[in-house]
């Protein structure tokens, strides 16, 4: 308990937000507490409060009415923040409660992003480090639950930083072997390709950017979704909250239209429909290697006249 | 799913730039479990759109569908074609097995006629190795008006461009010598099959020997001597019975009625030969029903050019003008350059309907001596080459020259 009053002590009644002194919201957030069941892990009411209170601040802007502000704190995992914020504060009974349910969840899940039973230890390993708090800011142990606002389920939330410290030390590996690679194969040196730079019309560049920036945000998580990260439309759907079939048919309307707003932006700049739709369907490296052709051809036109006639000449003195 | 440009992908990354900070695990994981308001999701959202770390993140922590479903990265894109990959697969195996399907009737056909025709041969004993020279030797070398531009072929150009044609007729510079290789004795039988035919044609004929040119002749066809041979099997059949009139409009019928004159009179082996021809004729005959013959064009031996209208089956005169002696042609399609003694150099754009006269000159001077070859590669870039050695090259179809 003593931990747990270090750690909200910060907390005075001063720090209150407005929407706190809401008629009915001092029940409704008692109510929560009766709820959580963070009396079972020594959390107080007016710790509780207090929480509740901070992550309101967080997240609700000040102006929020009285249904807002009901509606948020009622949508909290209460009895997830309670447990979670126990462990923060360094109870016993809720540290072994969270490990009973979440010890063989969490190998599992950190399984699932590493895909590789070391690696997956690994990562579970160090989750365990940062939820009981090795970091200390002022002689103070920093727990990451203390972070966990229930917003959301627990495991979600322990997925997700799974998730995080599993891309952050892939990006970190990748940053350090591509160096790597870059050394030793001297392409920190290399000079870029002049031809790529010069081919792309400006006009389509342009009309490209201003049809991508103009799509909705939703879309344009689509669109990445699926030609840069190359995920499945599964995968798309289920991050999303809709049915697989409902991103396939966005995906084609999304291209269809993406392809007449870049027209037009290029129409718009001055291009002719056929000049544009010419622009628009040739790929750069189809532009490099039509290039090269042309280079060869050229080359191939000069040398006929002189290779025929020595062919011409070695096959007469034969 | 509808592709999108190639640019458009390449811009859409080029202008993802995630702002410095990313969105908390907890929104991140509310999120995905839409437990965020409406106002929260399009600032996640907006942010997810330009960064993919965060995305790699969402999708990482998705809960698992199936317990063997990994979190879905496509395997690859190459790996979305793979049914278009093995569509390409089965519909190669389909054709292959509707040509196999294709030409084992042909085979059957051909061996039920073999058997039709073995018994002649068999009943006619008296047809010794020694006979077969007597009818095929006085004949070839007279051969009918039609057919006699073809003997007498020094070159033989094809503007076709199926490259079958041009081979077969590139070894029609051979017809001579083959019929006079028949001509001079048995073993000419089957001067194009392969060794161990000719030595078995050398022994003793019986029913035997027919039999096995013709299995050697089944399961090797060789496109390029199927005009010469068709022309053999003509020439041996007009050996044998005497003369067979022109104006044959089915050349494997043909073939096959001289294959069949000429066992009876000929004896085995020339039956054989003509067995292989006839054989030949049918394949050329599949060739030939596929394609709109193009003009092909000669040199007759006295200097004329000539014009075949029917993949040379006939041959006429062309009237180019002037008394002039031909020696080379280059034709390709309709378009004819035409070149001979003392400078004479022709050009035909309509396939020998026309002509124009062309004099090259370069520098004052021009092009008098005997031209000895003519070579155009396409309808404007060609050279002459002249008997004293002097190369003409032009490549807007004759305007102007250069000479080396």
């Amino acid at each position: 308990m003593l931990i747990a009053s270090a750690v909200f002590g910060g907390m005075s009644d001063s720090a209150q937000p407005a929407f706190a002194s809401l008629p009915g919201i001092e029940s409704l957030i008692g109510e929560l507490y009766r709820l959580s069941g963070g009396e079972k892990f020594g959390l107080t009411q007016p710790q509780f409060l207090v929480i509740v209170h901070d992550i309101g601040r967080k997240y609700l802007h000040g102006s929020a009415g009285n249904s807002e502000v009901r509606a948020f704190y009622l949508s909290l995992r209460v009895e997830e923040l309670a447990l979670a914020r126990a462990c923060a504060a360094g109870s016993e009974h809720a540290w072994e409660t969270f490990l009973i349910r979440y010890r063989e969840k969490l190998y599992d899940m950190a399984l699932h992003i590493a895909r590789e039973d070391s690696a997956a230890r690994d990562l579970a390993d160090s989750l365990y480090a940062d939820l009981y708090g090795t970091s200390t800011r002022e002689g103070q142990r920093i727990s990451k639950l203390a972070s966990y606002t229930g917003r959301g389920s627990l495991e979600g939330w322990l997925r997700t930083v799974l998730a995080q410290e599993y891309v952050n030390r892939y990006r970190r590996r990748k940053r350090l072997v591509s160096l790597d690679e870059e050394i030793e194969e001297g392409s920190q040196f290399a000079a870029t390709d002049p031809v790529t730079e010069t081919v792309v019309d400006p006009r389509l560049e342009s009309s490209t950017d201003e049809a991508l920036t103009a799509l909705p945000a939703e879309d344009r998580f689509i669109l990445t979704s699926y030609y840069l990260d190359e995920l499945t439309l599964a995968t798309i759907a289920q991050t999303l909250g809709v049915h697989e079939s409902t991103i396939s048919r966005k995906l084609d309307k999304l291209a269809k239209s993406l392809r007449k707003q870049i027209l037009a932006g290029m129409a718009r700049r001055g291009m002719s429909r056929r000049q544009a739709q010419e622009a628009l369907e040739t790929d750069i490296r189809d532009l490099k290697i039509d290039i090269r052709k042309r280079l060869s051809q050229d080359s191939d036109r000069r040398t006929f006249p002189e290779e025929k006639a020595k062919a011409r000449a070695t096959d007469g003195s034969s | 799913v509808e592709r999108i440009p190639k640019l458009a992908a390449e811009r859409l990354k080029a202008i993802s730039v995630p702002p410095g900070d990313h969105p908390g695990p907890e929104m991140l994981a509310a999120f995905a479990e839409k437990a965020l308001t409406e106002r929260e999701r399009s600032q996640v959202i907006q942010h997810l759109a330009v960064c993919t770390e965060c995305r790699q993140v969402v999708v990482l922590a998705q809960p698992e569908l199936l317990p063997a479903t990994a979190p879905g990265w496509r395997k690859s894109v190459w790996l979305a074609s793979a049914a278009l990959r093995w569509g390409t697969a089965v519909a190669f195996v389909v054709i292959v097995g509707a040509v196999v399907m294709l030409r084992e009737p042909r085979t059957a056909e051909f061996s039920t006629r073999s058997a039709v025709t073995e018994p002649r041969s068999v009943n006619e004993p008296a047809s010794a190795p020694g006979t077969t020279t007597a009818p095929g030797s006085p004949e070839p070398s007279k051969p009918s008006s039609e057919d006699s531009s073809n003997g007498s072929v020094a070159k033989l150009i094809a503007p076709g461009q199926r490259p079958s044609s041009l081979k077969k007729d590139s070894s029609a510079g051979t017809i001579v010598l083959r019929k006079d290789t028949l001509a001079a004795g048995s073993r000419s039988a089957a001067p194009a099959l392969p060794s161990p035919v000719q030595e078995k044609s050398g022994e003793p004929i019986g029913t035997e020997v027919s039999e096995s040119v013709a299995v050697n002749g089944v399961p090797e066809p060789q496109p390029a001597q199927t005009k010469v041979d068709s022309f053999e099997s003509r020439s041996a059949a007009d050996g044998a019975v005497g003369a067979i009139a022109g104006g044959r409009a089915k050349p494997p019928l043909a073939a096959r009625s001289s294959a069949q004159a000429a066992s009876s009179s000929a004896g085995p082996q020339a039956m054989s030969n003509a067995l292989v021809a006839s054989k030949k004729a049918d394949q050329s005959a599949l060739f030939n029903a596929a394609a709109f013959p193009l003009p092909r064009f000669t040199i007759a031996s006295d200097g004329a050019l000539v014009r075949s209208l029917d993949s040379g089956k006939t041959w006429q005169r062309l009237p180019v003008g002037g008394d002039n002696v031909f020696r080379a042609v280059s034709a390709n399609s309709f378009d004819l350059w035409v070149g001979g003694a003392a400078g004479a150099l022709y050009h035909s754009s309509d396939g020998g309907q026309t002509f124009s006269r062309v004099i090259p000159s370069f520098g004052g001077m021009k092009l008098t001596a005997d031209i000895a070859s003519v070579e155009f590669v396409d309808s404007h870039r060609g050279k002459v080459v002249t008997t004293a050695g002097e190369v003409w090259s032009t490549s807007d179809a004759g305007q102007t020259w250069e000479k080396q």
